[in-house]
This record gives structure tokens, C-alpha cells and sequence, in this order.
């Protein structure tokens, strides 16, 4: 993978992800674990090479087909991309709203999200007005409302204390049990240590170790 | 929770308030520019429901042939399709019609002075011929016609339609309908213009609505509503401006005790017609916010 011509970050991947597993990306600040999840999520092309997502090559569907892959996949941003000018609910109402779904359904299903995560009293609140943690999850509903068959977590737990961090990583656990495959990158040593999920390991754009 | 189907913060852009006057204006100027064809056009219509006179003029002839040639002239013409009647102008009126001239001319200083001057000099007997409404006669193959009859006759077209004031009005209704669609076209070009510029500006939102899926009919459908309501405030602006304008044009000397110097009038059609332009004209903006976003995504 390159950026616009620059020097390739990514080299010689050659990766499947098991559906319905829980992977850790690990490696150094700029190891590529950024790119590795943006190639993931279908927000880039890959330079060379293929990359396959629910059994169809990237490079080969259609635009329609590629807004189809992409509903399917929720991402979790480490700057967070909340839309300012939208509230809390309308932020966590956008891929579902995307999706085409109805009132109704957003109407169920937001709410829920929201209270399920403790964000239930700053439902009507801009991003603005939230805390940097109500932000991540606020970030994190608007992932997993649709209920994606896989969601990708950039270094989600690299800007929280420990108590929060653990927290959200129960969060994602659960998601991981109700069927979800979730990537999540992170540079802590720590976090792979205490919760047994196979890790893959960049260094330097390259795969190092994938369990 | 929102009302409206924006996910882009395009009512915060200056962008969006440029949009606005800029619709305000050209769909105010458009309005002008159409209501000056549709009194032009009003004008023609005018002209047109009136019968069409012409005068056929045939040159001196001597006195024992002059009536029968006016006779058979008059016959021919009253033959001609569309013509509801054909009648010699007498010679009463002949005077009348030379008795200014011959007056100035210091034939005489009294009022009398045409008495009698269709017997007393050579004057071309005239012929005036009326169409009816509608019909459009070829004056220049029945003065052929006629001149076969009587060489050297002539016939004279006082009828507006046929004159400079016609053309005069034809122009301006075509240079109305050709300025007004000007401006509204120039509004669409504004939007081409705007909707690329917003694209650009708000591009790390639109690729975080692609990335969450969002087709380019998703994020297009956020400009077309976004244009919709700004073309119809613009809109609405612009119309109640020009408005103000036509009904003191059309109106304001007859409110103000003087008559107009040129009688205009609207139509209701016309009346409905102009407040359609706004309507029409958000409605085309709409559709190219629309085609210019799509158009636009597509190539990124």
C-alpha cells in the first residue's frame, strides 16, 4: 500500500481473517497498523495485490457493491470523526440511516445502542458538550449499531486511562460474542498480554507474526 | 433528533448564504426579463384579435374610367380568402384626408380648403380591405395582383403587426424570453459552481459517509435537499422583489392619475406563469445539485 505516489507503508501481506474471531493488531507507532486497517475497511486500494472481503475481491466490485461491503463493516476511529454539527443520537443514527433504514428503526435501535454504553443522558448533545470518553463511545455505538460482521478498532484504548481501557475492551468482547469479527490495533503490550486472542504483529509495513 | 436529511453541515457554509442571493437575484432578474416578453406578448395578442386593414391605393385614372376600376378592384378583393369586406373610401373622406395638406400648402386659409379635391386633382383612388383576426395575407402577392388590374397601384400596411412598432414588440418579447432564460441558466451554472466548491470542503465528511457506505445517491440527496430549500427561499426573495417592480410598471401610472405612455397589461395566465418561474427554477437547481454532485463524486 502507498498514499498518493509516496514510498509504500505496506509490504508482502498476505493475511485471512477467520470470520466471527478476535484478532489484536499490534506493533510500533507507525508500523502500519493504520493502514492495515484503512486497506480493511475498503477506504483504500490497495497499490498491488488483492484484497478480498466477504469472498469478493475488492479491485473488482462495482461502486453499489463496494457501498454494500462497506455497511457491512464498522470502524472505530482513533480521532473519534464524530460529525459536530450532528447530536450524539444523529452521529450513532448515520450508518443505519446510510443502510436505508426506516424511522422506526432508528428510533429502536439508537436509544438501545446508547443506553447499552451509559450515554442514554447526553442523547440530544453535540460532541461538543460530551467528555473525551462519551465521545469514544459515542464513536463506538455509531461502529456497532448496525451490527457489523466486522469491525475494525483503531488504538480505541490508546488515549483512556487503564480502568476505561479494560472497560471498553469488555465492550468489545461482548460484541465478539454476539458474532462479530473485530480487529482492534493497539501499541499495548499489556492488553494482548491479559485476554487471550491471537495477535498479528507489524513492523515496519511487514507482518511479523500472525497467530 | 433532526427534522432534515443532512448529514453535511451545509447550511453553516458561506457558501450556502451565497447560494441564496445569488438564486434571490437571478430568479428576481428572471422574473423582469419575463414579465417584459409576456407584455410584449400580451401587445401581439392584442394585435392580432383586431380585424387587419389595408389600404390599396390605385393611381389617378380619368374620371370616366376611375369608378369602374374601383369596382373590379373591389370585387377582386373582396374575393380574397380572409378578407371580411372591401370598401372604396369615399371621396368625402379623401378630402378630409388632403384638406391639412392643401391647407398648409396655402391652397387656402379656411377650413374648407380639401372640398371637392378628389375631383379636383389627380388623387389615387383608396381602397381599404379588412381581414379578419387570424388571418396572415401574403400583402405583397395580392399587390401583385392587383397591379395586374391597375398598374402602378400600391397597398399600404398601417396595421402594427406589419409596421416597426411590431417588430419593435416581437424583439422585446424575444429578448425577454432570451435574458430571463439567460438568468436562470446563470443560476444553474451558480449551483454547478457551488455544489463542486461544497464538495470540496466538506470531502472528510463525505468520505466518512462513503466509508460507512453511503452511495453517491446518499450523499448527492444531501446537496439536492440542501439546493431545494435555498433556491425556494432565493426564490421567493427574488419574485417578491420583481413583483414590487412589475405591478408599479403596470399599475403605478394608472394609480398615480397619469396614463402610461405605452397601455401594458398582464394577462392571468401571465400573472401565473411568472410565479412559476420560481417554482421552476428551484426545481432545476435541484436537479442540477443533484446531477453536478453525482457527477462530481463519481470522478473521486
Amino acid at each position: 500500500m502507498r498514499y498518493d505516489g509516496a514510498a509504500e507503508v505496506l509490504h508482502d501481506i498476505t493475511l485471512t481473517l477467520k470470520s466471527g474471531s478476535f484478532y489484536f493488531l499490534t506493533g510500533p507507532v507507525g508500523a502500519g497498523k493504520t493502514s492495515l486497517l484503512r486497506l480493511l475497511s475498503l477506504s483504500h486500494p490497495a497499490y498491488r495485490g488483492t484484497i478480498r472481503v466477504f469472498g469478493r475481491d475488492f479491485a473488482l466490485v462495482g461502486r453499489e457493491e463496494a457501498a454494500r461491503l462497506r455497511q457491512r463493516i464498522g470502524v472505530v476511529f482513533q480521532d473519534f470523526r464524530l460529525l459536530e454539527h450532528l447530536s450524539a443520537f444523529d452521529n450513532v443514527a448515520l450508518p443505519l440511516r446510510i443502510a436505508g433504514a426506516d424511522d422506526e428503526r432508528v428510533a429502536a435501535s439508537v436509544p438501545e445502542m446508547l443506553r447499552w454504553l451509559g450515554l442514554d443522558a447526553v442523547m440530544e448533545a453535540p460532541p461538543r458538550q460530551l467528555s473525551m470518553g462519551e465521545r469514544q463511545l459515542v464513536c463506538i455505538a455509531r461502529a456497532v449499531v448496525t451490527r457489523p460482521a466486522l469491525l475494525l478498532a483503531d488504538e480505541p484504548t490508546s488515549n483512556v486511562d487503564p480502568e476505561r481501557a479494560e472497560r471498553l475492551m469488555h465492550l468489545f468482547v461482548q460484541l465478539h460474542g454476539l458474532g462479530t469479527s473485530v480487529v482492534l490495533s493497539t501499541h499495548s503490550q499489556d492488553l494482548p498480554r491479559r485476554h487471550p486472542f491471537p495477535g498479528l504483529r507489524l513492523e515496519a509495513g511487514r507482518l511479523v507474526a500472525a497467530a | 433528533m433532526r427534522t432534515l436529511d443532512l448529514d453535511l453541515p451545509l447550511d453553516a457554509s458561506p457558501l450556502s448564504r451565497f447560494m441564496l442571493w445569488v438564486t434571490g437575484t437571478l430568479v428576481g432578474l428572471a422574473v423582469l426579463a419575463f414579465a417584459l416578453a409576456s407584455l410584449a406578448q400580451g401587445r401581439i395578442v392584442e394585435e392580432a384579435r383586431r380585424p387587419r386593414v389595408v389600404t390599396v391605393a390605385l393611381p389617378p385614372a380619368p374620371p370616366g374610367e376611375a369608378e369602374g376600376l374601383v369596382g373590379r378592384v373591389t370585387a377582386m378583393l373582396e374575393r380574397e380568402p380572409g378578407a371580411a369586406y372591401a370598401a372604396p373610401v369615399s371621396k368625402a373622406e379623401i378630402d378630409g384626408l388632403v384638406e391639412p395638406l392643401l391647407a398648409g400648402a396655402g391652397a387656402g386659409d379656411n377650413a374648407g380648403a380639401g372640398a371637392g379635391a378628389a375631383d379636383r386633382f389627380p388623387l389615387p383612388r383608396l381602397i381599404d380591405v379588412a381581414f379578419n383576426p387570424g388571418t396572415a395575407p401574403d400583402l405583397g402577392a395580392l399587390e401583385r395582383r392587383v397591379q395586374r388590374l391597375v398598374p402602378g397601384s400600391t397597398i399600404g400596411d398601417a396595421g402594427p403587426l406589419g409596421s416597426d412598432d411590431g417588430r419593435l414588440v416581437r424583439l422585446l418579447r424575444a429578448l425577454g424570453l432570451a435574458t430571463g432564460s439567460v438568468f436562470v441558466l446563470l443560476a444553474l451554472v451558480a449551483v454547478v459552481m457551488v455544489t463542486r466548491m461544497s464538495l470540496r470542503q466538506h470531502h472528510e465528511t463525505v468520505d466518512l459517509l462513503r466509508l460507512m457506505g453511503a452511495r453517491d445517491g446518499y450523499v448527492a440527496r444531501q446537496f439536492e435537499h440542501h439546493a431545494l430549500l435555498g433556491a425556494f427561499k432565493g426564490g421567493l426573495i427574488g419574485f417578491a422583489a420583481a413583483m414590487l417592480v412589475v405591478v408599479g410598471v403596470v399599475h403605478g401610472p394608472a394609480m398615480l392619475g397619469d396614463p402610461p405612455v405605452v397601455p401594458v397589461r398582464l394577462r392571468p395566465l401571465d400573472w401565473v406563469l411568472l410565479s412559476m418561474v420560481p417554482v421552476v427554477t428551484a426545481l432545476l437547481v435541484t436537479l442540477t445539485a443533484r446531477l453536478a454532485a453525482v457527477l462530481t463524486l463519481r470522478r473521486t
